[in-house]
């Protein structure tokens, strides 16, 4: 039996081993995990969007047998320590806020008290018993009023709602206007939005106070860094802390914050010594779990009479709710930074402004830099327009070759492997040249959108954006003493399919069947410190220090496989589904030793490892990913509006994608189908709506509709993979752009439809209440 | 997202189901398929002492068709009715209108009885009921009373029932030979609430224009609007190709919209135009197997 | 407050002591001990909690527990040994229809009982039925596939 190439695992449509436990209902999220003598949390929370707290009254609770505490903020001073966001960035205002507010309420749904009783039923009975007397203070909920000097201020510390101001130059945008034969603005206004996991957050806690140790289950992306914020609040050490992260329902950026729930649950747990839970509902999920998207955004394009750039500038506007659980600069910063996208702009400039207001505050969400798509090339469409130019011909006289690559992007980072010219035709054929026309019931549009997608970080990118924190990965690899391997890295699941698609990795890279191959995430005793799972950094900065790991791994098995065989070198050896095979006369042949071998030696015959090797065999391996990496696309779709209701159905959409190296066909193509699929939804659908006075009037799954399986149409993918040239296996990463895309090519899609009227949408969603008023004449104001 | 603690009365029979009626009044809420009622008590947005569940009461559960009426059981499930082989054959509409409440799950738990006497603007049974001018049997201790919908329904979510009354059954007429019915219900995204209704019953007359025409409009969270007489001066109108438009138009003036927090007045008199239109459309045009 | 109701859960007899306020969801759940019964919303809409009762299904966050007394509850948990539910994980599995997994079983319980009457499963009526289940992760295209295939073999036996 010989192999002269192997077979690798990565690049396997292979089918996902999560999916039997929970195809049966198996799972094993926060709410299935039983603890005995557990009690149940419920939260006071405030009714008004802005408000002092006067007095508390919590006797009547505590009146109710089964209630065993209701905590108010004040009880709660001293215990746990403030939330501070002040990382060294010119133009971003330091903030703080308390876990609990002792004084003032921020929006509606902001804490007030938390109630510990034996069920839920019970805490609920029990918080409406609660009596909270207060003064209610005018409420800003419209980023430009609370940018105007008298607003009412959010944060009574701060100087004025304005937590971030910032100007990034690149060249000298506004000296090229007297070259210019056009100058365009537009206007891009994206509604806020929020995450909506199927399963809603929630947490145990539970308070060892033998060993003076804190575990707190909670579905989490990030399980270390949570871990590093949980103790600095509390008052405790790292190794006094163990977060654990089991089956997910869903997160898209909702689960990354350490939120005041749950910080508060572990330090009542901690304080009565009984272990407590606390499942979100539905309408604290979408009161008070962070929300996202709320950006305006403004360009000015500067163009010659080809339809060259000459310039461009950005404003953004975003408007970040009560609380910063962030640094306020970030989301609306990598817009700024990766606008330009595969355009060449020699003159540049972005302006980010952020505002505090009484609404939810925000985090990111999947692709938070969304918008940018959508703004970069809907400001190309607006050129087009004006000019009369062709919209494609300026997208083509505007992109940077391959032989322009590696390219200083103006906003700051360097733009490489990425093909946007090949994806761009590649789309326009898919979808097609028709040209329908519009008649008395429809109109019709046809839409293009170019996505350069930043998919992972590395360090360098946040020392150089001030902002702090790593951008490495870490894995660890166990060839356990019966020859089987235990791998983990620093992410944690939720729906990736990562145990799968790293146990793919780990078997190519230390040369076993992936079948052998268990992989722990999500647990920060089981994981080596990670930077968990944001962006589109799992697959590139986990899988990639996995198969590094991996690698190191198979290079000290031959070692010992050498020694074994009675060979002074390993250099014609390679391991494949865990046997070494030997190259002889320019075959490779089972050489007659196995995985299971070594790892009994190094186990359990250390005196015969080959001299100078220690026993064992556990490896651990850190990779730093460049600072940025870069995936691109094409998305292209048609759509029809009914003119005499506005309604909008999208009837063909295409993506021509390149992500790179692809470690699971079948499960990076679900991630780009779920990406568009939620950027369609955001686009058309979504709508977190508060009255004037600061009111929710959109917190239930009824007033907050998401897609349904009518709303998304069959979604054509098609692949124009390069491989990425700076990281291990040249995965590059996914999962986001799809969200970038929809939102541009369905929104310019519409435009396009709406273009013979002369009217052009500029806020989402495109519901049909809004198109149908730009097709009559009648705009309506959403607020 | 708890319900409050309330006490559970299981009606064994209908006449238990009086009795409670008649010693609870008006703190005894009935439980019937609950798809409504239940999401208010989750949010404990009502939080009623006593429920009083129907569910089991095989005397609410019947459909039969005599005398020219289609008579259907309060407790009979909106699934039931969309496949039922006598409401299918004797009043399409109906059955038609059951197809489309809500989800498939929902629509299974979800009654006739319940939907007709939440009276929600939007819903579907009220709009047929309305057009049809069904009749409510309504029943207590103090015995039977038959009283069509269309004077029950006072105001959006407000039925004029006693505090002791339930519903018993609710009456179709079968329509006559010749009369058409249709509806067009708008949604502002799948599975949502109807944001726009419009139900429309139409005698052709030899000549394929209008002898007979009412329609309903349910719209803005308005009382669904019952528009009969108003309508007149469009009988024995020819079957021209504006004739829908032309009835959309009047219908979609004269109703008094405002602005709601879903759309404004303007949307909304345009989506009723637009299921006006549609609605006339189909029931004046000619159908395999009738004359011309 | 609390009484003593009996449940038939999966062919199952099982005496608890609940109060009447008691959603089903929470009892199967909390009570039972099935938690292949997901809750999502609470208000009807997500369709994550579909179990069945006497075969149909239903919303167990929209029904009290105590209602159920006389009546046969299936969850997912009960479903292990019918075709049908089997036809559907295997075909998820392999079209990749899931992905976090929390509305998979609402999505493999509504799917079970409407297979088994559904005359003309067209992508269409597949996705219509489905504006019941929600799914923040899949965009329903694997999950539409999964279905058709397997009413192509199920449906009509």
């Amino acid at each position: 039996m010989t192999r002269d190439i192997p077979d690798g695992y990565v690049g396997r449509p292979m089918l996902r081993r999560e999916d039997g436990r929970l195809l049966q209902g198996r799972g094993r999220y926060v709410d299935d995990i039983r603890m005995p003598g557990v009690r149940h949390a419920a939260f006071v929370r405030s009714p008004h969007a802005h408000a002092r707290i006067v007095s508390i009254d919590v006797r009547a609770a505590l009146e109710l047998a089964g209630v065993h505490a209701v905590v108010t903020g004040a009880d709660l001073v001293g215990e746990v320590a403030d939330a501070v966001v002040s990382p060294p960035i010119p133009g971003l205002v330091p903030t703080r806020f308390e876990v609990l507010p002792t004084r003032k309420i921020r929006f509606q749904g902001d804490l007030v008290a938390c109630v510990i009783a034996d069920d839920r039923y019970l805490a609920e009975e029990a918080a409406e018993r609660v009596e909270v007397e207060y003064e209610i203070l005018p409420a800003v909920t419209d980023m430009f009023v609370a940018l105007a000097d008298d607003a009412p201020k959010v944060d009574d510390r701060l100087a004025s709602n304005r937590v971030v101001h910032r100007v990034h130059t690149h060249g000298r945008p506004d000296d090229q206007e007297r070259d210019a034969a056009f100058v365009v603005e537009t206007e891009f206004h994206q509604q806020r939005q929020s995450h909506v996991p199927l399963e809603t957050r929630g947490c145990i806690a539970s308070w060892d106070q033998g060993r003076e140790h804190l575990t707190l289950v909670t579905g989490s992306q990030v399980p270390h860094p949570l871990r590093t914020q949980l103790v600095r609040r509390m008052g405790l050490r790292d190794g006094q802390v163990t977060v654990e992260s089991p089956d997910v329902g869903g997160s898209f950026g909702q689960k990354i914050a350490l939120y005041r729930e749950e910080l508060i649950i572990c330090a009542l747990a901690r304080r009565l010594g009984t272990p407590i839970r606390w499942n979100e509902d539905r309408l604290e999920n979408l009161q008070a779990s962070c929300h996202a998207r709320e950006q305006w955004c403004r360009t000015r394009i500067m163009a010659d009479a080809d339809g060259r750039i000459l310039a461009l500038t950005l404003d953004i506007v975003e408007d970040f709710g009560a609380y910063c659980f962030y640094p306020a600069n970030y989301i609306a910063e990598v817009v700024g930074i990766i606008l330009t996208g595969q355009y060449r702009v020699d003159h540049y400039r972005y302006d980010l402004t952020v505002a505090l207001t009484n609404k939810c505050g925000v985090g990111p969400m999947r692709a938070p830099m969304a918008i940018a798509s959508w703004v970069m090339d809907g400001t190309l469409d607006a050129l087009a327009r004006e000019s009369g130019l062709d919209p494609i011909e300026i997208r083509r006289r505007n992109m940077l070759s391959a032989a322009q690559l590696p390219y200083d992007m103006p906003g700051g980072e360097t733009l490489l492997d990425v093909n946007i010219d090949e994806t761009m035709e590649a789309a326009l054929e898919h979808i097609g040249h028709a040209r329908l026309r519009a008649d008395a019931d429809t109109l019709h549009g046809c839409g293009i959108c170019n996505v350069v997608e930043s998919t992972t970080y590395g360090s360098r990118f946040y020392k150089n954006s001030g902002i702090g924190g790593s951008g490495h990965e870490a894995a660890r690899i166990i060839v356990e003493p019966d020859g089987t391997v235990t791998g983990s890295v620093g992410l944690a699941a939720s729906g990736h399919g990562y145990e799968t698609a790293f146990a793919q990795v780990v078997g190519d890279g230390l040369g076993v069947s992936p079948d052998g191959v268990a992989i722990r995430l999500g647990h920060t005793d089981a994981a080596p410190y990670g930077m968990g799972s944001r962006g589109g950094r799992g697959g590139t900065a986990g899988g990639g220090a996995l198969y590094e790991c991996a690698r190191m791994g198979q290079e000290h098995l031959l070692h010992i496989a050498a020694h074994m065989l009675g060979l002074n070198t390993a250099r014609n050896l390679r391991m494949i589904d865990g046997r070494v095979e030997k190259l002889v006369d320019g075959a490779w042949r089972h050489a007659g030793v196995g995985i299971a071998d070594i790892a009994r030696l190094a186990y359990f015959d250390p005196l015969a490892l080959p001299e100078g090797t220690r026993p064992g065999l556990e490896f651990y391996r850190t990779f730093d990913p460049p600072p940025m990496t870069f995936s691109n696309s094409t998305h292209a779709c048609r759509v029809v509006i009914d003119r005499h209701t506005g309604q909008l159905t999208i009837t063909d959409y295409v993506v021509v994608e390149n992500c790179g190296a692809v470690i699971n066909p079948l499960i990076v193509r679900g991630q780009q189908i779920g990406a568009v699929a939620m950027g369609i939804s955001g686009t058309v659908l979504e709508n977190m709506v508060y009255d004037a006075a600061g009111q929710n009037l959109s917190s239930t799954l009824g007033d907050y509709a998401i897609a349904t399986a009518c709303d998304i149409p069959m979604i054509r993918i098609h692949e124009k993979a390069t491989p990425g040239s700076r990281t291990p296996l040249g995965l590059k990463g996914m999962a986001e752009g799809g969200v970038m895309g929809a939102i541009g090519a369905v929104a310019n899609a519409v435009n396009d439809a709406l273009a013979p009227l002369g009217v052009r949408a500029s806020r989402l969603p495109l519901s049909p209440v809004y198109l149908h008023g730009l097709i009559h004449g009648h705009a309506i104001s959403q607020h | 997202m708890k319900p409050a603690p309330f006490a559970y009365h299981r009606a064994q029979s209908l006449d238990h189901l009086l009795r409670l009626k008649a010693d609870l009044r008006g703190d005894g809420v009935i439980l019937a398929g609950g798809q409504s009622l239940v999401p208010m008590l989750n949010l404990r947005l009502s939080r009623p002492g006593n429920l009083i569940d129907i569910n089991d009461l095989v005397e609410l559960d019947h459909v039969h068709a005599r005398d020219g009426m289609l008579r259907i059981g309060a407790m009979v499930r909106h699934h039931r009715i969309a496949t039922h082989p006598l409401v299918r054959r004797h009043h399409p509409l109906v059955a038609g209108m059951a197809s489309m409440i809500g989800y498939h799950a929902i629509r299974q738990r979800g009654t006739i009885g319940g939907s007709l006497t939440l009276a929600d603007p939007s819903a579907h049974f009220p709009l047929a009921a309305m057009l049809c001018d069904a009749t409510l049997v309504l029943r207590s201790t103090r015995g039977e009373r038959s009283v069509p919908y269309r004077a029950l329904y006072l105001s959006p979510l407000n039925c004029a029932l006693e505090d002791d009354e339930i519903v018993r059954s609710v009456l179709f007429p079968i329509p006559p030979p010749g009369c058409r019915m249709e509806a067009e219900i708008f949604h502002l995204n799948h599975g949502g609430f109807p944001l726009a209704a419009c139900a429309v019953a139409l005698t052709a007359d030899a000549r394929g224009g209008v002898a007979t025409l009412t329609l309903v409009i349910a719209a803005g969270g308005l009382r669904p609007v019952v528009l009969d007489r108003e309508l007149d001066g469009f009988l024995g109108a020819g079957p021209d190709a504006g004739l829908p438009a032309a009835i959309a138009g009047h219908v979609a003036a004269i109703l008094p919209l405002e602005d709601t927090a879903k759309a404004p007045a303007a949307y909304l008199s345009a989506v009723v135009r637009r299921c006006a239109t549609l609605c006339v459309t189909r029931a004046l045009a000619p159908r395999a197997g009738e004359p011309a | 407050m609390k009484t003593r109701v009996t449940l038939t859960v999966n062919g199952q007899v099982h005496d608890v002591e609940i109060a009447p306020h008691y959603l089903l969801s929470d009892v199967l759940r909390d009570v039972v001990g099935l938690t292949a019964t997901h809750v999502g919303c609470e208000q009807g809409v997500c369709g994550a909690c579909t179990v069945l009762v006497d075969d149909r299904p239903a919303r167990a966050c929209l029904t009290f527990a105590i209602q159920m007394e006389g009546h046969e509850i299936t969850t997912l948990e009960g479903l292990r040994d019918d075709p049908v539910t089997q036809a559907l994980q295997q075909a998820f599995h392999e079209r990749h229809a899931l992905q976090c997994g929390f509305c998979t079983p609402g999505f493999l319980v509504t799917l079970s009982a409407w297979l088994k009457e559904a005359t003309d499963p067209t992508p269409a009526a597949v996705r219509d039925l489905l504006t019941g289940n929600l799914c923040r992760c899949t965009g329903y295209q694997n999950i539409v596939e999964a279905v058709l295939s397997v009413a192509a073999t199920e449906c009509g036996r």
